[in-house]
């Protein structure tokens, strides 16, 4: 089942996409958000998103800054797909997939009429071309309408340039656009299926309510027309010699006009929008030779919108292949960074085992032990890579509890003092005295320290004295606890520095996942803090995590910390 | 003073000098990798007499060459600097290890990761059979 969710267009977190679920979630700065927005100008709880019904409510908590939905301040807001809720410097689009599920398939809505069908008798009556010069007003009516039309091209450019989660949703919010701007009954957009070139139906939209489950009739000979000679058209089903006759079962049945307009892109037809309006034979009794109908300067405005709509479709498959092809890249160099590190460590495995088998053969308990002591460390380098492959994935939820900071990481030096002593690197480990309980993580904060110390000692082996330094605080002023970890090793090249904590990014070769200082980022910044490198080559690295104290008294009142 | 110096300085008594000092105890030597392989070999061939030395990190070429010269040199190409990778160290035969088949002179050998330590570590030791690959 598809479900509602937000995505951060613009902030910490791009990209990151929150989904939606039945209970109310939080929205705000503070850990304890279901919805953690990091950024300063968000207030600790600032907003609360509720489903009431088939709906979704954005609801304001009081934030110091207020809460936008498609740039109006709100107090409460029902939202709809598409829209755009900024809080603070952060935008988040919300979509909701399902509120389009009732829907049929916009094929089932649109019959397309055969060639030579006796149902299409539609002919042209005007025909555009796409250059669209001014031309002279001829009527009352289109010389009021000049401004509606700007202002239609208007909202229909911000439609098709706002983001949306689907080719589908866009052009349904313009179709919607369009249909009451040419004051059309209904209307459909036709595309070009990429591969085929076959023309299908994509959306529909009804502005006047017809019979439950009629089609909309669609003419193939005039989208045919329209695809061929690139031309916008104005059509009418009612024949010149006959248009006003009663006898003729057209009369009978209301004349239809209709218009269709190509969606002409940079580089190719992406398709038509083809609109149309029935005026009722009792209607035409009464108007004579007044038929209401479609008028040159809507043809116009219809043409300028399916060339805007064309360039959007051609826009959205762009970016759609290249998502695309960057999802295939990143999923290649995540196989290919992964694949490499499991095999090194299947490589010691090998070697321990290796060792194991010749240390029974010879009946060498030492060589065993040897060889037990290289499994055991791949062992621990599987675990580590599982876990910060589960930490970076969206799987592991901080659990937040009070603890003591100063025994989390005398948990990560007491478990790197072996590998210390292997690499002939001194730990030292300096706490801060009288540091208070607080909130945090313990087994994320640990995550995040381990992975840091394991660079550390990899940065100094080998270097004379190497020395790794850990200290842990609480700064008075910023109310911020921090853990910072000082090697004396080679220290990190400049344009390095900038690079470290992307994923996959490491420095330390065959050796390195890419994955430890992502991992630790991510989970300082769960905790609302940042990571700091200070390094100069040649001089060491000095790296410190700090995060502020959270509140333990909550927000909302009804969570408490476990 | 560069960090593995002292290491080095500790191998003095019983390694083939520059100056011509001689010790015939033979001398392999792992730069970069992990140090399962170091562990390995040190494991098997240090019972038999050979000894067994890691280094790693930066100007590995001159710091091997201003203090030692070992018999066999093992490389990791997927984690070694190209500096170290393109070194001869004075009459050593190398053996390059990596995830790509990379050509190597009559006097090496190449190994395809994964490898099997009983492949290395016969290669060594038909390595340090043979006379100095100078």
């Amino acid at each position: 089942m598809k479900k509602a969710s937000l995505l951060v267009v613009q902030g910490v977190e791009q990209g990151t996409r929150f989904e939606l679920v039945d209970r109310p979630l939080a929205l705000g700065r503070d850990a304890r958000n279901e919805i953690r927005i990091l950024d300063s100008e968000v207030s600790r709880l600032h907003a609360t998103i509720q489903r009431v019904k088939d709906d979704f409510v954005v609801t304001d908590r009081n934030s110091s800054n207020g809460t936008y939905v498609n740039g109006t301040v709100i107090r409460s807001h029902v939202l709809v797909d598409g829209d755009q809720i900024r809080l603070g410097n952060t935008l988040l689009l919300f979509s909701d997939v399902s509120q389009d599920g009732w829907k049929p398939n916009a094929a089932d809505r649109v019959q397309l009429l055969r060639r030579h069908d006796p149902a299409d008798r539609s002919s042209i009556v005007t025909h555009l071309g796409q250059d669209l010069v001014p031309a002279e007003v001829r009527s009352r009516d289109e010389a009021a309408d000049s401004p509606h039309s700007l202002s239609v091209l208007y909202r229909i450019a911000e439609e098709v340039a706002r983001p949306s989660s689907s080719l589908e949703q866009s052009l349904q919010r313009t179709l919607d656009l369009t249909v009451a701007a040419v004051l059309a009954d209904r209307g459909c957009v036709l595309l070009s299926d990429p591969q085929t070139g076959e023309i299908q139906p994509q959306v529909t939209s009804q502005r006047v309510a017809g019979q439950p489950g009629t089609r909309m009739p669609v003419s193939r000979t005039i989208v045919d027309y329209v695809l061929k000679s690139k031309q916008g058209v104005r059509t009418t089903n009612a024949q010149q010699d006959s248009r006003f006759d009663p006898t003729d079962s057209i009369f009978q049945a209301g004349i239809r006009e209709a218009m269709c307009v190509p969606m002409q892109g940079r580089h190719q037809l992406m398709g038509v929008i083809y609109v149309d309006i029935t005026t009722p034979a009792d209607y035409l009794l009464m108007a004579q030779d007044k038929v209401p109908g479609f008028r040159e300067d809507q043809l116009r405005l219809l043409i300028a919108i399916g060339r805007q709509t064309a360039l959007a479709v051609e826009n959205h498959r762009y970016q759609h292949a290249f998502v695309k092809a960057e999802r295939l890249a990143a999923m290649g160099q995540t196989i290919a960074t992964l694949s490499h590190h499991i095999k090194n460590i299947l490589q010691g495995v090998r070697g321990g085992s290796y060792l194991i088998d010749m240390g029974l053969n010879d009946h060498n308990e030492d060589l065993v032990r040897k060889g037990w002591h290289v499994v055991e460390k791949n062992q621990n380098k599987i675990y580590n890579l599982v876990m910060d492959m589960l930490t970076f994935s969206k799987e592991r939820k901080p659990a937040y509890q009070q603890a003591q900071l100063n025994d989390t990481v005398h948990d990560v030096v007491e478990l790197m003092q072996a590998r210390a002593d292997e690499f002939r690197v001194e730990l030292i480990y300096q706490p801060a005295e009288n540091l208070p309980l607080s909130t945090f993580d313990p087994e994320g904060i640990h995550r995040a320290i381990l992975n840091i110390v394991t660079n550390a000692i990899d940065a100094v082996e080998g270097s004379d004295h190497a020395t790794v330094k850990i200290e842990t605080g609480l700064d008075p002023v910023s109310d911020m606890f921090w853990v910072a970890v000082s090697d004396n090793g080679p220290g990190i090249v400049e344009d390095q520095l900038q690079r470290i904590f992307n994923v996959f990014e490491s420095t330390k070769g065959a050796r390195g996942t890419g994955l430890g200082l992502a991992v630790s980022q991510k989970i300082i910044r769960e905790h609302g803090g940042e990571i700091t490198v200070d390094s100069r080559l040649g001089d060491g690295a000095r790296f410190t995590m700090a995060w502020p104290r959270l509140d333990d008294d909550p927000h909302s009142g009804s969570r408490t910390v476990a | 003073m560069d960090g593995l110096v002292s290491d080095f300085e500790a191998m003095e008594t019983c390694q083939p000098r520059k100056d011509g000092g001689v010790n015939s105890a033979p001398h392999v030597l792992v730069i970069d990798g992990t140090s399962d392989t170091e562990a390995v070999l040190k494991a098997v061939l240090e019972p038999r007499g050979t000894q067994v030395e890691r280094t790693r990190g930066t100007n590995i070429p001159r710091r091997v060459q201003e203090k030692t010269s070992p018999h066999v040199v093992v490389i990791d190409l997927d984690d070694a600097s190209a500096d170290a990778t393109t070194t001869r160290y004075g009459d050593s035969h190398r053996i390059l290890i990596g995830s790509v088949k990379t050509p190597v002179d009559e006097r090496d050998r190449f190994l395809a990761k994964p490898f099997q330590y009983p492949e290395l570590l016969q290669t060594i030791e038909d390595l340090l059979a043979l006379p100095p690959a100078g």
